[in-house]
């Protein structure tokens, strides 16, 4: 135990050059992290990306896009040609509604009716599409359907004076406001989500539709990404008037963007943890040499080798867990800046290729904090460079022999 | 009266290669020490193997020819772990620039080699308070070397020679970085250590004006003991 005590009062012999050398290794650590991290959430995004819409195609009326989408119907039979095709394993309907107000400063909303009520709610802007998340109260749940309950946009709740738990009437029915969600654009929080089946009693009363069975956009849940292809081109033979599109080639643009950061991240962690591993090893080196007097002494008062080694070992620790612990602390208070400095332009494309779920992506990606993963991260990198910087000041330490480190000037 | 025989040096040689020319540091040598409570110096000029033969005795070094022979058994055999014993219990180092650590006290430099030892704290400090007390430097005893002078770092520096209690205490040149008068004292000091503890102090010196101080003397010349006075 006194062996680790004088290692470690050690590290104060030269207090300048060992600030220096923690500062320095402290930054290595910190960008490792913070490129660990980085890739990590990357890494998930792009699985998330995947999995959430490349199986996914839309299909609305054609050229209806933007606002003129809700007032386009898709055709009667077009549910029934959808679910004859094979390889589709759902089907979330839409009813893109518009709705004008002129007593209200924002006087054009959107509402959307949805079925299965439980689908994943879809921001209807500018001709993208994207996943909104929920500020207050809740999402919709199975028992919601038939219920008229309603998630309204923050801007629509805040410009008809709505909150969580208030009521809006509607064409005679009164809907319930469960939730308010942010999707990130004006035109977006202006929408309101319904059931289905009353924003189609909505959409006949205000003649935007001819009946209350039409809907305006399908999204086709496909079993697998490898048959995406093939349900698009039969979607396309089947379906007569309407635009079949599908998410693949944005989430392949996106992807491709995501695996370029993740890749960069781990090349730049790999490259800091390099960097410090140089660091440590230089000090280390530098240290043995100038003690190897000491070493001499050490042994020729009756230190064994192992005692020596430990010295060195304990000593590199200490200083590569001091520098472990200034890399997480720069790393909690400055990563997130650093994130979007790297990674701005490429989050910015992101949220341009993908819409909702692009800016969400882009969100994942800046949402950096200090969790018992980073600690982890950073301890395990203060021991293996801790391991690495020991290993040649200690096997110096060990062959020395005792006269000729003496001889050592 | 019987001495034990502590070191016994049998036709030792030490080379040392400098480019295409061999030094014979140590030439075939035999010699032994026994445990005599006595004062030896060896002499000799510089480069004449002093040191050499010093860190053979010391096991700090291994002969390239010959035999030493410590409690009947060749020191070439021994394993790293048996020469750190050795050198832990059995023999205490004085060296010319004192090899003080420099960021430990010199309560804690007499420490250290009870630390080895595995002596607990407690017990380590009192016999290292003791010590210093011993060699007049115990008001000293919280400051770190560079704050000693010559005289007081070396007084420290025997001290911690004789922390573990060793048989033999090798002191090379002890006096080389000290004014005459303390370098008078510090082998005077040897000397009464010698006897009053039983210890067999060995110097190495080229210092002709101390021998007269000391109870043998060696004259060691190109590597051989020539002379015995």
């Amino acid at each position: 135990m006194r062996t680790v005590f004088r290692a470690i009062r050690n590290i104060y012999r030269s207090p300048t050059r060992t600030i220096l050398i923690i500062a320095v290794l402290g930054l290595a650590i910190g960008i490792s992290i913070t490129m660990q991290q980085t890739a990590t959430i990357v890494s998930a995004t792009s699985k998330a990306l995947k999995e959430n819409i490349q199986t996914l195609i839309e299909v609305r009326a054609e050229g209806a896009t933007g606002m003129g989408r809700g007032v386009q119907p898709l055709a009667e039979d077009t549910v029934e040609k959808i679910e004859d095709i094979p390889n589709i394993i759902g089907l979330e309907k839409y009813l893109y509604v518009r709705r004008v107000d002129n007593t209200k400063k924002y006087t054009v909303s959107v509402i959307s009716g949805l079925y299965p009520i439980t689908s994943e709610l879809r921001v209807n802007s500018h001709g993208e599409v994207g996943a909104p998340t929920i500020v207050k109260g809740r999402a919709f749940r199975e028992d919601d359907e038939g219920n008229n309950a309603a998630i309204a946009g923050t801007i629509f709740a805040q410009e008809n004076n709505l909150d969580v738990g208030s009521s809006f009437e509607l064409d005679g029915e009164t809907l319930d406001i469960i939730g308010i969600f942010d999707s990130g654009f004006v035109f977006g929080d202006n929408q309101i989500f319904i059931p289905l089946d009353t924003a189609q009693k909505f959409a006949v009363s205000q003649e935007y539709i001819p009946d209350e069975t039409r809907i305006s956009q399908i999204f086709v849940v496909v079993n697998s990404v490898d048959n995406v292809p093939l349900v698009e081109k039969t979607l396309r033979e089947q379906l007569d008037d309407v635009d079949v599109l599908s998410g693949q080639k944005n989430v392949f643009l996106a992807s491709e963007a995501l695996s370029t950061i993740q890749r960069e991240s781990f090349y730049g962690s790999y490259f800091t943890v390099l960097i410090s591993a140089l660091i440590i090893i230089f000090t280390m080196v530098l240290i043995g040499r100038e003690r190897t007097k000491e070493i001499g002494i050490l042994k020729a008062i009756g230190a064994s080798n192992g005692e020596v080694a430990k010295q060195f070992i304990v000593e590199t620790s200490a200083i590569a867990i001091l520098g472990s612990i200034f890399g997480i602390i720069l790393f909690a208070f400055f990563a997130p800046f650093l994130a979007n400095s790297l990674l701005g332009l490429s989050t910015t494309s992101l949220t341009g290729l993908s819409g909702g779920m692009g800016a969400q992506a882009a969100d994942d990606i800046l949402s950096f904090s200090i969790s018992a993963k980073v600690i982890l991260s950073g301890v395990l990198l203060g021991i293996l460079l801790a391991i690495i910087g020991s290993i040649y000041p200690v096997y110096r330490a060990v062959k020395l022999k005792p006269a000729e480190a003496l001889r050592y000037e | 009266m019987s001495m034990n025989k502590l070191i016994e040096l049998k036709n030792v040689s030490k080379i040392f290669k400098q480019g295409d020319t061999v030094i014979r540091a140590v030439d075939n040598v035999t010699w032994s020490i026994e445990d005599s409570g006595k004062l030896i110096a060896i002499v000799g000029p510089s480069g004449s193997g002093k040191t050499t033969l010093l860190n053979l005795l010391g096991a700090l070094d291994i002969p390239d020819q010959g035999e030493v022979i410590i409690e009947g058994k060749n020191i070439s055999h021994f394993s790293e772990k048996q020469l750190s014993e050795y050198r832990k219990r059995k023999i205490g180092f004085v060296f010319q620039s004192y090899n003080l650590i420099p960021n430990l006290t010199a309560l804690e430099n007499v420490m250290l080699p009870m630390e080895f030892l595995r002596m607990p704290r407690e017990q380590a400090e009192k016999r290292a308070e003791e010590l210093l007390r011993e060699l007049k430097i115990e008001h000293r005893k919280n400051q770190k070397p560079p704050k000693l002078s010559g005289g007081e770092q070396q007084r420290v520096a025997i001290a911690r020679a004789l922390a573990n209690d060793p048989d033999i205490v090798l002191a090379d040149e002890p006096t080389g970085n000290l004014d005459s008068r303390t370098g008078r004292e510090i082998i005077q000091l040897l000397k009464n250590l010698a006897r009053t503890k039983n210890k067999t102090v060995i110097v190495v010196t080229h210092d002709e004006g101390i021998v007269e101080i000391v109870d043998e003397k060696y004259i060691l010349r190109d590597g051989k003991i020539i002379a015995q006075a």
